[in-house]
């Protein structure tokens, strides 16, 4: 596939922006990451240039009050972006982790560029509706962008991560104002921990016990000093709450799950999306970017996957096959069923929540890996050796293996080298270690690749969602009369006497109006889950049939609206559902409309002229 | 090594100051001791035997705020679903410390709209603490020590409706969030309401020759037939309203729908309060409240009904008890004895055993004083639920009232029961007598036939009073075996008087290891300070809960001084033997008991510039503050 990768955000009227006398030319590239500036002027030059496809708002305010931009990207001209099943996509729920936001850049500028000119977007945009947020931890997504701070997991609410009862107030700093926060070490062979590697001594790993092998260096993981006296260094730094740790699904209080929040959607980032989803209950299927690993996570990460339904469970396979198929990549489950700590990855995660309590097809993927030409297993593989079995081998050879990617790719600029320092309290020690931008985020020149690729994942996510429409409407013809008036009832001891009264119409016809609704796309129509959910003075959720009566049409028998409960994806039996009522037309011409309403499926409606 | 001289010290002028010292215009105020006089009332006069709606009570609080403004500030948490003032009180004696610094009670009311009793629990005690001040020495020790922060109603847009508005005894209990209760894609389209204008919601009745309903032994119950029984003549239709949507079914979508107390994060599922954990302004305001005010140790969380004080001490088993239940106590059970005995079979997991025991505690004094039943209480997505295992407070949940007409004494109250003390007390205003009525759905129909909502569910005015009233007795025990923490003692005891003291490192050389000097600080004493800190009432400064769950900091004793320096300090065992030496500038405690006594010795240097003031000073965010000064003279 051919495109040239650029986001062209003039086009607009070009006499409006020279009236305007500022120029909304961005050349957006992929790469390179983008601040939160550069993200909302080109969500608005978006929406500028594609008016009719894309419309942006806020979902909230983040904790420093950044606006949480959402994008709905769909053919406005048919049917309302809410009455069309949707996908939801968003990046950057943890601050570090901003490939996402870039992801979901290019999503965007893929989609409208190509709509009318790619059947297969042009059909997607037709019939479904994107809602693409690409920074929702807007405060800790910039400062990672913009500033040379690294621990920005958590959004910004201040956070007293050692107890004392002051919040923030031992942060790392730059000390050496190389522009980088690295790392510090120090030779102190009697309380280290750490050892440099012998052939490269750039490289700190840990000794190998089995051998008797002793730490050297004592180890910080990152660059400071002892800002309030406590003689901890770094223990207490910018913020905040792990967002996804926030949500109502499985949330737990921090002696079980360590940042989660005060309580469910404490946080206004959570709270927002939440919501979001709950005002645009079309979201059916929901993608939140992550990294990284190289990986599709999906539901669950609290319980066993056995507590999701095996209906259910079909869905999410053909979403993992769907996103094997566009970028090469496994999928996994981050509940450990073994491992050495067996039991749940953690609790109040966003996909747990979308799934079990929104009823939405849910998934992280956890962008960017080694590259497999670097990657030691899959190269062994590749030549038939043997990697080595032990796990200390393995992992020294992992850490070579990134020190060799950088060399190679980036000609050692990943880098900083270690560097003689004088710390106020430590002494002598030494400055070094990983730039931003490696490990957990593609270096810059690897941003292309890796957005392309899950740009298409999305787009194949998106096709896995439902779509109900009305397939047939059937009218029979019960009795039929002309001449009509109305009657009256009189009684007499046991004998019942009519008499005629005013005239009504012409005519007069008793029909049966049987309407059916189809589900086009292919998964069910509500997941299993969601159907089986008792919810609180209420029923569980169904999808509707309609009929409005319109023009001189009554309804003798039946609700306006039936609940018709779920319907089956595409060519399964079971993939359309009916209702019938019994209504009387009075007079020559009436008119009634028969409306499905799926809350994940999408509204579709027919206007019916009787004679 | 450190060279030691010794010089004589001279310690002078001990005197103590305790910031929680009772404050000194109660003394000019006139104290009552006598049960038999006036304690104040009469400065502000309420009527106890009737319920105030929303609007009421705003002008009731805000006279209050005029009329004691050292005592009371009012404060909107912020605005419920229709738009009205969430209200709470803090109450304290402003003048002996901001409230934040005190520790604290919590009373709410009415979470449930329809339960509005909780109302005037919580308004009675704002009164009483308020009028009772400088005229009553318990209450006015209790102010000066402690804050008071009441919240009277939680769900106000139901509560006012249930107080002014024709409704049933059972509505509006929910808050306004627009819910579709029969799923047909609609919000709130076919309500409940008054059709034939007599003020109250009753039922509809039919005749209908198949209609399984009766006409019971009084002529105005009706009473459903047995099931072998032949048909009663009756059918009956359910409560007072229309088909306002024409779809044929009365009533079946009605004004909002979410259980506030269904609406927190303890052990809520989405079965009992979609769509998250607290989604409603009136109960994230009350979270959020809390939160930001972590002095509130102990909550009073009112309901009604059924005469039940239930203990949220988080999950718990049942165990039967071996022994004979009053083998231990030595004497013939009382009613109280009998009623605690209910709890003895609930096993609380060892980690919040103590907590248990204090809540039993404080339980008993509950049932000696209002003669309900303790249980053991927290369900799913409740605020007791949260008020104990997600914010830590000892939190209880009383269910007020139940109607006094077990006349037969079989322990149910049964609708003739009902009726008759109905009759007998309330003479004609209990009962809504049956009218016809032509209903457009139903035809010919009678509505009619239930209690008044303000005999059955609501406690009825009159006895109002002596409900608050005990309930208030209870609170207010609560309040007082909050924690009261005192620093009894402060001594110093010196261990050598230095003419150049020095900070420095210790240098390993071979097998020596070797102290060089790095930086020279002057002449000064180095000492050891002991102080006793006391928690003088029941509760401690921190549950188990609350200290399992981090929300608060450590409690802390620093001693300042403007040349003194705190090097380290011991906590002292019982034995007075110094434990484990901590490197620290300041003592911290994970919690102080209730009647427990810490003591500390701290290791400080002082340099030498007489005379000098040595101040120690307890915090603790649930436990208060505590200070107290010594000066120094150093020869």
């Amino acid at each position: 596939m051919k495109h040239n990768n650029r986001l062209i955000l003039l086009a607009v009227s070009s006499l409006c922006l020279v009236v305007a006398g500022v120029s909304l030319a961005q050349d957006i590239t992929f790469d390179k990451y983008h601040s939160y500036k550069e993200i909302t002027a080109c969500l608005k030059a978006v929406q500028a240039e594609y008016p009719h496809l894309a419309r942006l708002s806020s979902m909230g305010k983040s904790h420093l009050g950044k606006d949480i931009w959402v994008i709905e990207i769909t053919n406005r001209k048919i049917k309302k972006p809410e009455h069309k099943p949707a996908m939801y996509i968003d990046g950057g729920t943890h601050g570090n982790e901003v490939t996402g936001s870039e992801v979901c850049l290019h999503t965007i500028d893929y989609l409208v560029r190509n709509y009318g000119k790619d059947e297969r977007i042009t059909k997607l945009l037709d019939t479904r509706t994107f809602y693409i947020a690409p920074s929702v931890n807007p405060d800790s997504n910039n400062l990672f962008v913009t500033t040379p701070i690294r621990s920005l997991r958590n959004n910004q609410r201040p956070f007293d991560e050692d107890n004392d009862g002051l919040v923030d107030e031992d942060p790392a700093e730059d000390l050496n104002g190389d522009g980088f926060i690295t790392m510090m070490r120090k030779k102190d062979p009697e309380e280290g921990t750490m050892v440099a590697l012998a052939d490269d001594p750039r490289i700190m790993v840990r000794p190998n016990k089995e051998n008797g092998e002793k730490g050297v260096y004592k180890v910080w993981r990152s660059e400071g000093i002892d800002n309030d006296g406590d003689e901890k260094i770094n223990e207490d730094g910018r913020g905040g709450v792990n967002v996804n740790r926030n949500y109502p699904a499985y949330w737990q209080p921090e002696h079980k799950q360590r940042r989660g929040g005060v309580y469910p959607l404490s946080e206004s980032e959570s709270r927002a999306i939440v919501d979001f989803c709950l005002a645009h209950p079309n979201i059916a299927t929901v993608q939140s970017y992550h990294t990284s690993g190289g990986f599709l996570y999906q539901p669950l990460a609290a319980e066993k996957v056995q507590a999701i339904p095996k209906e259910d469970q079909a869905v999410f396979k053909k979403i993992s096959e769907a996103y094997k198929k566009a970028t090469g990549n496994i999928t996994r489950r981050p509940y450990r069923e073994r491992g050495p700590r067996p039991g749940p990855y953690g609790f109040g995660i966003f996909i747990d929540w979308a799934y079990m309590h929104f009823g939405a097809y849910s998934g992280t993927t956890e962008l960017w890996k080694l590259p497999d030409k670097y990657d030691p297993e899959k190269q062994k593989k590749k030549k038939d050796e043997k990697a080595p079995s032990d796990a200390y081998s393995k992992y020294i050879e992992r850490t070579k293996a990134w020190y060799k990617f950088i060399d190679q790719e980036l000609k050692g600029e990943g880098f900083v080298p270690w560097r003689q320092f004088d710390h106020p309290t430590l002494g002598k020690i030494e400055i070094g270690g990983w730039k931003k931008f490696i490990r957990s985020n593609p270096p810059p020149k690897f941003l292309k690749e890796t957005v392309e690729k899950n740009t298409m994942a999305d787009i194949a996510q998106a096709e896995l969602t439902p779509l109900v429409v009305i397939d047939k409407v059937k009218v029979s013809l019960i009795q039929g009369g002309d001449g009509a008036k109305s009657a009256s009832l009189k009684k007499e001891g046991e004998t019942y006497k009519v008499s005629k009264g005013e005239k009504l119409a012409n005519r007069v016809a008793i029909l049966e109006v049987t309407a059916t609704a189809r589900n086009e796309g292919p998964v069910q129509s509500i997941t299993k889950k969601l159907q089986t959910t008792r919810l609180p003075q209420r029923p569980n959720v169904s999808d509707l049939l309609i009929l409005e009566p319109a023009k001189n049409v009554t309804i003798l028998a039946e609700n306006s609206r039936v609940r018709i409960g779920s319907i089956l994806a595409k060519n399964e039996t079971g993939d359309a559902k009916s209702a019938s009522w019994l209504i009387q037309l009075t007079g020559k011409e009436g008119q009634i409309k028969i409306i499905s309403l799926s809350q994940k499926g999408g509204y579709d409606e027919k206007i019916i002229t009787l004679k | 090594m450190l060279k030691t001289h010794t010089k004589r010290i001279l310690i002078t002028g001990l005197f103590t100051v305790f910031i929680l010292l009772p404050f000194s215009s109660l003394l000019e105020a006139e104290q009552q001791s006598s049960p038999g006089k006036s304690h104040g009332e009469d400065a502000f006069p309420i009527n106890w035997k009737r319920y105030y709606s929303h609007d009421e009570l705003t002008d009731l609080y805000r006279r209050m705020v005029k009329k004691f403004p050292d005592l009371v500030k009012l404060v909107s948490t912020g605005k419920s679903r229709q738009g009205r003032d969430l209200w709470l009180l803090e109450i304290t004696n402003f003048k002996t410390g901001p409230a934040e610094s005190k520790p604290a009670l919590y009373i709410d009311g009415a979470i449930h709209g329809n339960e509005v009793q909780g109302i005037m629990c919580a308004l009675y005690s704002t009164w009483y603490l308020l009028t009772h001040y400088g005229n009553d020495r318990f209450v006015t020790d209790l102010m000066d020590t402690r804050t008071f922060y009441i919240k009277p109603t939680v769900n106000v847009d139901a509560a006012h409706s249930f107080v002014t508005e024709p409704n049933t005894m059972h509505h509006p209990r929910w808050n306004y969030r627009p819910v579709d209760n029969d799923g047909d894609g609609k919000f709130d389209e076919d309500p409940e309401e008054d059709i034939n204008g007599d003020g109250e919601i009753s039922l509809m009745r039919r005749r209908n020759p198949n209609g399984r309903w009766k006409v019971g032994e009084d002529p105005r119950l009706l009473v459903r037939c047995e099931q072998d029984e032949p048909p009663g003549g009756w059918e009956l239709l359910g409560y007072e309203g229309l088909d306002n949507d024409g779809d044929g079914l009365v009533n079946e979508d009605i004004l909002g729908g979410m259980d506030l107390a269904r609406n927190f994060p303890a052990r809520w599922s989405i079965s009992a309060g979609y769509p998250y954990p607290l989604s409603e302004p009136e109960t994230r305001s009350t979270a959020d409240y809390l939160l930001e005010h972590r002095n509130v140790g102990a909550i009073v969380h009112h309901h009604n009904m059924g005469q039940l004080i239930m203990i949220a001490a988080g999950p718990y088993q049942r165990r039967e008890a071996e022994r004979s239940p009053f083998s231990r106590i030595g004497r013939y059970p009382t009613e109280v004895d009998k009623k605690m005995e209910r709890l003895r079979s609930v096993q609380v997991p060892s980690e919040r055993r103590a907590d248990w025991q204090k809540y039993v505690t404080l339980a008993r004094r509950g049932v000696e004083i209002t003669n309900y039943t303790p249980v053991p209480g927290g369900g799913m997505g409740q605020f007791s639920a949260w008020g104990y295992e997600h914010f830590g407070a000892f939190t209880f949940l009383v269910e007020l009232w139940n109607i006094p007409a077990d006349f037969n004494e079989d322990g149910i109250v049964d609708q003739g029961e009902m009726l008759r003390w109905v009759d007998r007390e309330f003479r004609g205003e209990g009962w809504v007598e049956w009218k016809p009525f032509k209903h457009p759905t139903y035809g010919d129909i009678e509505i009619g036939g239930t209690f008044t909502k303000f005999v059955r569910r609501a406690t009825p005015g009159k006895y109002l009073e002596q409900l608050a009233m005990k309930m208030n007795d209870w609170s207010l025990y609560i309040a007082y075996n909050l924690p009261l923490i005192k620093i009894s003692s402060l001594k110093i005891s010196p261990l050598a008087t230095v003419s150049k003291a020095f900070t420095g490192k210790v240098d390993r050389q071979e097998q020596d290891f070797v102290v060089k000097t790095e930086k020279s600080l002057g002449k000064g004493l180095l000492a050891w300070v002991d102080i006793d800190i006391t928690n003088e009432r029941l509760l401690p400064t921190k549950s188990l809960m609350a200290h399992t769950l981090k929300l608060l900091p450590k409690d802390t004793l620093t001693l300042s001084g403007k040349h003194c320096e705190v090097l380290g300090y011991s906590e002292l065992d019982k034995n007075l033997r110094p434990q484990k030496f901590q490197k620290k500038k300041k003592a911290e405690f994970d919690w102080i008991d209730g009647y427990e006594t810490k003591r500390i010795r701290l290791l400080v240097r002082v340099k030498q510039s007489s005379p000098l003031i040595l101040i120690a000073e307890f915090k603790s965010a649930r436990g208060g503050k505590a200070t107290k000064q010594v000066s120094l003279i150093l020869d």
